[in-house]
């Protein structure tokens, strides 16, 4: 508590309250636009043009802010690490302590569920969903991620208007007007081009897994094998149990990607519309919140990766046999 | 295509995120995980050393203290049967001593006995003679005459003899 007393403390606090104040109540700044799909805020090899809403690049390759903001993810992760591990020492300290200790969390948690000989296989998929996941998902936290980008004319609908601050640097206000913000940031985790990406890694992955395990056995849970022998009922019904385990596989991509995806969209909403309806105190517990299910859908990400895996290196033909 | 192009899924850019993972994979992989699991399995390697390395050592004094408590005992009890030994030789001696002096004791009392006696004999002897001799004036002053030294002598050795 005395720590928390001390006069630098209470300055910086009481700087970003009055810094919260202000953009509340004399900026009057409007509510974001909530947009579903990443936009894009440069055009490699071709010139940004404004489109119906935001901009659009037709002419090269898109680049856009939740990119950006894989990119900042990336920035920080290699930072973290890069501090951590910069000289390592066999007695840690610091952040170096914390690091090792998430890894090896992690890396106990990889033995038990899929064993000893297996966790330095499995671990790198593992750790690497669960960092950038993390990391990506948390930068949602950060004041002012998305508050910056440009500033477009909209061709239809309403939009704000905008006032020039200073020099060329604008902001919207709260009146009717036909101007946009596209963020140059956008919480990474909130573009589902990067959700299903992951997904899809991490259920290539599941069946790469199983055929290395198990060879080409593995997809006899696709096509079971007992399909000509049982009469004709008994074959209906092992062609359709092979149909729904490839569903499965199919629903998993859908599932781990649309639950990150959601969770972290629907927080990003959330910081954006309490602070706008209540500006002083009352979104801190949101950030609280929003800092438990960053972690909480990493980790779940991260963990249902490897129950697939090792679901899925484990020969059904064994079990049966038992 | 129209539902995913309104999701924001774009076939690019799934693919940029794709090679993205797969290349951060790679990075943390090669320059965090392995170094980092490394230095944990060097580390747990490093400790397990130690302790058992702690509890050699530990066993090993353990041991010189049992074999040093040992050899105190050994002392000990050594000297103890020495000190013994000594306190029952001092016994003897004093004994014999004692004896020896008390043997001396009663030789001296004796020879002084003896001697006591002798001397008494010698007295009584010499008393009786002269005795003899005042009786035997007082007999001639009585009688009257003189006996000859050779009766004299005759009659003391009478006396003296117990005849008389």
């Amino acid at each position: 508590m005395r720590r928390l007393m001390n006069p630098r403390v209470i300055g910086i606090t009481l700087g970003v309250l009055a810094l919260m104040a202000v953009s509340a109540y004399v900026l009057k700044v409007p509510l974001p636009a909530i947009v579903l799909p990443a936009e894009p805020i440069a055009c490699i090899g071709g010139h940004l043009e404004p489109a119906e809403h935001g901009l659009h690049c037709a002419s090269g390759f898109p680049f856009t802010n939740s990119m950006a903001a894989t990119l900042v993810a990336d920035l920080t992760i290699f930072l973290v690490f890069f501090f951590a591990l910069r000289n390592k020492k066999l007695i840690p300290s610091g952040l170096q302590n914390a690091v090792e200790a998430v890894i090896e969390w992690f890396y106990t948690l990889v033995e038990d569920i899929a064993g000893k000989e297996n966790a330095r296989t499995f671990f790198p998929i593992v750790m690497t969903i669960f960092t950038f996941a993390l990391f990506a998902n948390w930068w949602e936290l950060v004041p002012g991620m998305d508050a910056f980008g440009w500033i477009v004319e909209k061709h239809h609908g309403d939009g704000w208007a905008r006032k020039e601050l200073f020099a060329g640097v604008y902001t919207l206000v709260k009146e009717k007007g036909h101007y946009t913000l596209v963020p140059w940031l956008r919480t990474a985790t909130t573009d589902l081009n990067v959700t299903i990406a992951m997904a899809l890694i991490a259920v290539a992955y599941v069946q790469i897994a199983g055929v290395r395990f198990q060879g080409w056995k593995y997809f006899k849970k696709f096509i079971r094998p007992g399909y000509m022998s049982g009469g004709l009922m008994a074959t209906v019904l092992d062609v359709f149990v092979g149909f729904l385990e490839l569903i499965s596989e199919l629903a998993r991509i859908v599932s781990f990607s649309f639950r990150l995806f959601g969770n972290i969209f629907a927080g990003t909403v959330l910081l954006f519309v309490m602070p706008y309806l209540i500006p002083l105190f009352v979104p801190l517990p949101f950030y609280g919140l929003e800092v438990f299910v960053g972690m909480i859908q990493a980790f779940v990400f991260a963990v249902l990766t490897l129950v697939f895996i090792v679901m899925a290196i484990i020969s059904h033909g064994e079990h049966e046999g038992h | 295509m129209g539902a995913l192009t309104n999701l924001g899924i774009n076939l690019n850019f799934l693919i940029t995120q794709i090679i993205h993972f797969l290349i951060l994979m790679w990075l943390l992989k090669k320059f965090v995980y392995t170094p980092v699991l490394n230095l944990l399995d060097e580390r747990r390697r490093r400790i397990e050393e130690g302790l058992k390395a702690a509890e050699l050592a530990r066993e090993e004094a353990a041991r010189q203290r049992a074999e040093l408590e040992k050899q105190l005992e050994e002392e000990r009890r050594q000297a103890q049967a020495r000190i013994a030994e000594i306190t029952r030789q001092a016994d003897q001696l004093r004994e014999q001593i004692l004896a020896e002096a008390r043997a001396e004791a009663e030789r001296i009392i004796a020879a002084a006995r003896e001697e006591a006696e002798r001397e008494r004999e010698r007295i009584l002897q010499e008393a009786r003679k002269q005795v003899a001799e005042l009786a035997l004036v007082i007999a001639q002053k009585v009688v009257g005459e003189t006996l000859d030294t050779q009766k004299q002598h005759q009659i003391i050795q009478k006396f003296l003899a117990g005849e008389l």
